[in-house]
């Protein structure tokens, strides 16, 4: 019984620090960005007398609200503010700025704010104020999915709100692409790998890890030099007289698809050849001698028990794929590009911090759910645990 | 238990280390390239030699995440940092970078006006336009309804992958006037308009995100034509490149060095600007890369083949001026429907 | 025929994986600026580049620096995770592993902004210690999982041995088995380093300027202009690979269990 609880004990003090640093610089940044992506505070706590005045039908009583709040922000936050509400309505910067600078000698009453500025008749500017008063939002999903709540309340999605749908939907169709491509041209050097001579096994084992552990980036530099116009590629064909034109191999979804599924193929290839390891070869064997061709084995008795590695194997690249950022960046266009690029955009060029937090959010959701999938299916059809 | 301390020791070592190094030289972000180098000649390298300085150097990528990083953990890395005028005044708003007494930097008179601003000296006039390759048309494009028209000219053409200019060039070429593009584009009929000029090249469009890659492609072959910085375009063709940098109605911009907030060598930083604002470097740089000066006295100091290189003089004759204001208001929907239209 | 269909798709699977690197490393030896065949000499120059350009050596140093410091909290981390993991009840270790593992799956961009966020908001943003840290927390799953196969692999003999003369648990665990997961350390150690040596994403949101490490100044690099110092860089990154996987063939051959 002591021993036992020695044990225990000396399991907490080992994990004290572990969950600490693990809790503290891990889980709590995480946590921060879903916060983020539907914190509003920065306008909430701002807009504070008009979030009491908005309800009111005395057009004067918010235009008062609007001046008093905006006079009491510093010329910091006030920037930070017309930011996000520039980020709903193009032109509100300059309205907040401008009114704000003012704010202390303009008449406290709607028509001396009009006859300041003649946008703040528009109901516009006042609605997307009302509806960003709140401390907490949904508008970076709303955008993010491009469903808004139209007048009855009721979620629609809006012509050409629809852009984040169509790049996630992009995201999940190149993780797709990939993740058949690998699958395609790993099986082989995986049953290679697996059933081969003790050499070409050895060799083809090497060259796989060889290949995991060289740096993405090193790897995505090789097909950028490969497939540039004057590239390797496209002098080869010209030397051999196939094009008479260079062709556009890079910055287009080709370029993308190829490097990622280079740059992915070990991740299919581990997982089948530990699959395929396991499968006896006396079935095989049994298979031939009763009869059946080579093909006929292959497709009916080896085949099938190789699957289960196929899904791993192809599951591993399809989720891996969903976040890649660096490949498509290098070797893809504009229309390659993947949820994780947007992400980077809001943070690195926009400041759109809510935007990317709501993305990001989105994007380790469906990582999350797709691996509890295919946990589900693995406990379904049963088989033993894969080590990938 | 012993083997674990030994490891502790080491970390705090490394933790040490990495705290004694970032008591830090001088440091100056700028754009890169064949542009940073002919900074470091004209301006870094004699400011340092004057007042017997070290600094190191580093690259921007544009946007303001590095300067709102460094405002919001207090670790200012930056001294000095040259941004495009929209971020200028953005991060000016909002405390990001420190406000400039123009007086103890030699005054405003002797700059264009443009380039004086609250938190920032303009120092670089750069001309936007479109070049082509010369042995792609047996004709030459002149103007923007010639980029904009496949049938004359076809073959593929580079663009840079933002609303941004592109917008007015579709104007331009739809006949609006200069002087008027910024007012047709404030409205939503403008933008239908300038939308439906870029529908015509649509599928011939091939977007560049580094003003290196409009010289790449077009000697390679890649594009026919491409919108470009004139200095890329005007250096390789200088180095033996067949390509031609079109003039007619370019859009210029001015780069302008900031300071970010709370940095610890603001003296220095305006020391430079003082530097930078005056007519000898400026001459020297536009010398070394043919972008503009601010300085009014600076084109006096250049012989007239290197003028004519430059977005100065009859080259801005009938060229517009970028409006920042334009674009901090509207960047937001006009770089989502962009965004829209790119990718659709 | 089968035979036929399986030589044609292993060699054509074996290009697909091997062409890429052996094509284009050997331009770094290119004579010519071009990155292009046939190769004008052989030179070294590109080399000297990289070896005396300023950016290229500071970052170089940089990332040794972030790689040994994430590799030592990586391996306190992971190592105290895993003995502290496999001390606690089943439900204990379902759970804990589970935590100390999830970082390999969450995509690297969501990692990034979310460091950049806390980190900026903590103070601690664009520096070596938000770099290592960061480093460290993508390094700590790899000696997590690497000590746990090579504890769980080892020998139950010698812990049953040492049972029936009476020792402890946690006795036990302490004398006989963990200075036999000693190899799982090293291999640990190895992961981390190599994962931090390698990493961009997560880097490029949290580097300043200072600590731009040698992906990063690789990857803005290809965007700029594409230059052979871009491939001598690579070049390097791939013979630290290959030193680091003789390595980690040496340690497991040595290791009492031959786990992974």
């Amino acid at each position: 019984m002591r021993n036992a609880h020695r044990g225990r004990i000396a399991a907490l003090l080992l994990l004290v620090v572990p969950l600490t640093i693990y809790i503290a610089v891990y889980v709590a940044p995480l946590l921060s960005i879903v916060s983020l992506s539907v914190d509003n505070g920065a306008l909430s706590n701002r807009f504070v007398q008009l979030s009491e005045a908005i309800g009111s039908d005395d057009q004067d009583q918010r235009a008062a609200a609007l001046l008093h709040d905006l006079a009491s922000m510093d010329a910091r936050e006030r920037a930070e503010a017309a930011r996000m509400l520039n980020q709903e309505l193009g032109g509100f910067r300059s309205l907040v700025i401008d009114t704000g600078k003012a704010a202390e000698k303009i008449d406290p009453t709607m028509a001396g704010l009009v006859a300041f500025d003649a946008r703040w008749k528009e109901r516009a500017y006042w609605d997307v104020l009302s509806r960003n008063l709140a401390s907490f939002t949904w508008r970076h999903f709303q955008k993010a999915t491009g469903f808004k709540p139209d007048e009855t309340g009721r979620l629609r999605l809006a012509e050409g709100d629809d852009i984040y749908l169509r790049i996630m939907a992009r995201t999940l169709l190149i993780a797709l692409q990939v993740a058949v491509l690998t699958l395609l041209i790993g099986y082989p050097l995986a049953y290679a790998a697996a059933n081969g001579s003790r050499r070409l096994s050895g060799f083809i084992l090497t060259v796989v890890l060889l290949s995991f552990w060289t740096s993405i980036l090193v790897r995505t530099t090789a097909w950028v030099v490969l497939l540039q116009s004057d590239g390797l590629i496209n002098n080869l064909l010209l030397d051999l007289r196939l094009i008479t034109d260079p062709l556009q191999l890079i910055f287009n979804r080709f370029g993308t698809v190829v490097s990622m599924t280079h740059v992915l193929l070990p991740f299919a290839i581990l997982p089948m050849m530990n699959v395929m390891k396991t499968i006896p070869k006396t079935q095989v064997d049994a298979s031939r001698s009763l009869g059946a061709g080579s093909i006929e084995t292959f497709l009916r008795v080896y085949f099938p028990q190789s699957l289960r590695g196929v899904f791993v194997g192809g599951g591993t690249v399809f989720i891996l794929s969903l976040g890649f950022y660096i490949t498509p960046a290098l070797t893809g266009g504009p229309g390659d590009q993947m949820v994780s690029y947007y992400i980077a955009e809001f943070v690195k060029k926009s400041l759109n911090w809510g935007m990317a937090s709501a993305l990001s959010v989105i994007l380790l959701l469906s990582v999350v759910v797709l691996l509890l999938l295919g946990a589900g299916a693995k406990r379904l059809f049963g088989g033993r645990v894969v080590e990938a | 238990m012993n083997n674990i301390t030994k490891l502790l020791l080491a970390s705090s070592c490394v933790f040490l280390t990495a705290q004694a190094v970032q008591a830090r030289d001088f440091t100056i972000a700028g754009w890169g390239g064949n542009y940073q180098d002919a900074q470091r000649e004209a301006y870094f390298q004699p400011f340092a030699d004057a007042k017997g300085l070290k600094f190191i150097e580093t690259t921007y990528l544009g946007g303001l995440a590095e300067v709102k990083a460094m405002a919001d953990s207090g670790n200012v890395t930056w001294d000095l940092v040259i941004v495009e005028g929209a971020d200028l005044q953005l991060g000016c708003d909002e405390g990001l970078f420190e406000t400039i007494d123009w007086e103890t930097i030699g005054g405003k008179a002797q700059l264009n006006s443009h380039a004086v601003q609250p938190c920032g000296a303009g120092n670089v006039v750069i001309g936007n336009g479109f070049a082509y390759s010369s042995k792609a048309f047996p004709e030459a494009p002149k103007d923007w309804s010639d980029f904009f028209n496949p049938e004359k000219f076809p073959g593929k053409r580079g663009m840079r992958n933002s609303p941004k200019m592109n917008l007015e060039y579709a104007l331009l070429a739809d006949g609006v006037p200069p002087e008027k593009v910024y007012e047709v584009l404030a409205t939503p009929e403008g933008v239908d308009r300038a939308f439906a000029q870029l529908d015509k090249i649509k599928n011939l469009l091939q977007f560049w995100e580094a003003g290196s890659q409009p010289v790449e492609w077009l000697s390679a072959g890649n594009v026919t034509m491409s919108t470009a910085y004139n200095g890329r375009i005007i250096t390789a063709k200088s180095e033996g490149r067949p390509l031609e940098f079109v003039w007619k109605n370019h859009i210029y911009n001015i780069d302008v060095w900031a300071i970010p907030a709370k940095s610890p060598y603001k003296k220095e930083a305006l020391e430079f600007l003082k530097f930078a604002n005056s007519a000898e470097p400026q001459a020297k740089f536009s010398s070394l890369m043919p972008y503009g000066p601010t300085n009014l006295e600076a084109a006096k100091l250049l012989p007239a083949e290197t003028l004519e290189r430059l977005p100065t003089g009859k080259n801005i004759a009938d060229a517009l001026f970028f409006s920042d204001a334009f674009w901090i208001d509207h960047s937001d929907e006009l770089t989502e429907r962009w965004n829209n239209w790119s990718t659709r | 025929m089968s035979r036929i269909i399986y030589w044609t798709s292993l060699a054509l699977s074996l290009t697909f994986l091997i062409l890429p690197l052996v094509l284009v490393l050997p331009l770094a030896f290119n004579g010519s600026s071009f990155l292009t065949y046939p190769m004008e000499g052989f030179t070294l120059r590109w080399f000297e580049v990289v070896f005396t350009q300023a950016p290229w050596v500071s970052a170089f140093l940089n990332s040794l620096m972030v790689a040994l410091g994430a590799m030592v909290v990586a391996v306190v981390i992971g190592g105290l995770a895993t003995t502290g993991t496999i001390l606690s009840g089943r439900w204990g270790q379902l759970i804990l592993s589970g935590l100390f593992v999830s970082p390999l799956i969450v995509p690297s961009v969501v990692i990034g902004v979310a460091f950049a966020y806390a980190f900026g908001r903590a103070g601690l943003g664009g520096g070596y210690v938000s770099l290592v840290l960061a480093h460290a927390i993508l390094g700590a799953p790899l000696v997590f999982l690497s000590v746990m196969t090579s504890l769980k692999g080892l020998s139950t003999d010698l812990d049953r041995a040492a049972t029936s003369m009476g020792a402890s648990r946690f006795y036990r665990f302490r004398t006989v088995t963990l200075p036999l997961a000693a190899p799982g350390f090293l291999t640990g150690a190895l992961f981390a380093f190599i994962t931090s040596f390698d990493e961009v994403v997560v880097a490029l949101f949290l580097a300043s300027p200072q600590s731009t490490t040698l992906p990063i100044a690789l990857f803005s690099g290809l965007r700029d202009r594409l230059e052979p110092t871009i491939v001598v860089v690579a070049l390097l990154l791939s013979v630290l690979s290959l030193l680091f996987l003789f390595a980690l063939n040496t340690l497991q051959r040595r290791s009492p269990s031959g786990a992974r």
